[in-house]
This record gives structure tokens, sequence and C-alpha cells, in this order.
């Protein structure tokens, strides 16, 4: 149970970190940071696909965007230089990691919040539950719902890659024209 | 098997930091971290939900979070290279600037 509070906390003053830093490039890093401590917890949680999947996809491909981002632009120069909190330092990026800590592991610790997750939940979806014995049991029970029981979505889900493709192409063209 | 307890809270913490991102910040690509944050939130609760039957694991809320995080990562990348084109048309991210400009 500790480190799971440990990886948590990890998630929120990382998070934290990505939203006042001043400075993109050192807010890149914390998001990174983010998103790989989100993946160990999923992998903790017994969610080893979704674990992959958030360290390929957000620790991976999104932050190399954000990266590739500011190096085609003004990374590091005065445009990066966030002045939306002035008061913002590092002493008070210090206290507020703490407080959110403090609330993170305080209300963690002594309060005990029911959520009626299972009321929602009809008794077809409680049927598709099963007790897996290692990792290689949720991987694939996973897979086989993918294609059992969201085919449909998965394909369309394809669809909407390509459109975003596509619209990356349409955006990033250099257009002869206008130069 | 965690107890729900930890999850909500950070769910919270990282929602509120989605929304101080989105609501202060006037830099687009700060306002695309703020968003993924929320991503992040949304999908850290399905998860934790998915795993609160004691020995069991229920597949669809985690197909369902591999699909969403496919998509959030189409949408970080449109969003990113729009910034990209509005940075080479205006020289700026600065989203009080970007609503002064007219086509």
């Amino acid at each position: 149970m500790i480190e799971i509070l440990f990886i948590l906390s990890l998630v929120v003053v990382s998070a934290l970190l990505a939203v006042t830093s001043r400075n993109i490039v050192f807010a890149v890093i914390a998001l990174l940071t983010t998103n790989i401590s989100l993946g160990v917890a999923y992998f903790m949680m017994g969610a080893p696909t979704v674990a992959l999947f958030q360290l390929a996809i957000f620790a991976g491909a999104v932050v190399v965007f954000f990266v590739i981002t500011v190096m085609l632009t003004t990374g590091g120069d005065v445009e990066f230089d966030d002045d939306t909190l002035p008061w913002m330092n590092k002493t008070t990026q210090l206290v507020l990691a703490a407080i959110s800590v403090v609330v993170l592991l305080g209300v963690s610790l002594t309060r005990e919040i029911a959520f009626p997750y299972l009321e929602y939940a009809s008794s077809a979806l409680e049927t598709l539950m099963f007790s897996p014995t290692n990792y290689d049991d949720i991987t694939t029970a996973v897979s086989q719902f993918l294609w059992q029981h969201r085919g449909f979505d998965l394909v369309s889900q394809s669809f909407v890659v390509l459109a975003a493709v596509i619209c990356c192409i349409a955006l990033l063209k250099i257009r002869r024209d206008h130069e | 098997m965690y107890p729900i307890t930890f999850f909500i809270v950070t769910t919270a913490l990282l929602f509120v930091f989605g929304l101080v991102a989105l609501t202060i910040k006037r830099d687009l690509v700060r306002l695309l971290i703020g968003i993924e944050i929320l991503f992040n939130a949304a999908n850290l609760f399905f998860v934790a939900l998915s795993t609160q039957h004691v020995g069991m694991i229920d597949p669809l809320p985690q197909s369902i979070v591999m699909m969403a995080l496919v998509l959030d990562g189409t949408v970080i990348a449109v969003g990113l290279a729009l910034a990209l084109n509005v940075f080479k048309h205006y020289k700026t991210f600065d989203i009080r600037k970007l609503r002064r400009l007219k086509w």
C-alpha cells in the first residue's frame, strides 16, 4: 500500500510541476514523469495492457510531439516564459507540492470513501469479469474482449486515427503560394 | 486491490490542476498540457473502478481506456499541429494576442 501511495504522490507532484513550471521544457519533463508514474500505477493496479499503452502513447509519442513542438518554435525563449502566475517561484511550488501530498496522504489514510460502482453495472457486465492468475491472463482476456465485443469500435477508431493523420499532414503542409 | 479513496483523491487533484491550467494559462502548449492532465485523471479513475472487485478483473473499462488513450494521443497530436501552424503564421502562442487577430 505504501508503494502505490508513493507512486500516486509522484503523479500529483509532477502534474503540479507541469502546470506551474515557468520553463516549458521543465513542464514537458514533469509531464513525462506524470505519464511514466501513471503507467507504473496502472501496472500495479492490475492493468498491464493499459500500462503499456500509457507508456507507449502518452509517455512516448505525445511527449515526443511536445518536445518537437518546443524545438520547432522558440523553445526556452521569452515566448515560453510564463508570466500568468508572477508569484509562482520554486518556494511556492514546493509549498503547493507539499500541500498536495499532505491532502493526498491525509484523506487517503484517514477517510474511506464508498463509491457505488457496482450499482449501475448490469449483471451481464459482471459475468464478463474473471479471476486472473498472472499478467498474461489479463492481457489475453482484454485483447479477446476488444476483438469480440468492441470490434466495431476498434475499426471506427482506426478511421479516426487516419483522419487525425490526414489532418496533421494538411496542417503542417508547406504552402508554396504563401511563401 | 487498493482502496478507491487513493484514486478518488488523486483524480480530484489532477482534475483541479488540469482545470487551473486551462483557466489561467495563456500559452497554447500549456493548455494542451492541461488537457492531457485532465485525460489522465479520467483514465485513472476509470481503471481504478475496474480493479475494485476482490481477485477479479473487469476487461470492459480496461479496453475502453485503451481506446481512449489512443484517441487522446490523436487529440493532442492534432492540437500540437494546430499550435505549430498558429505559431508559423502569427509568431506567438499567446491566446490573448491570437484572440485579437482577425482573418
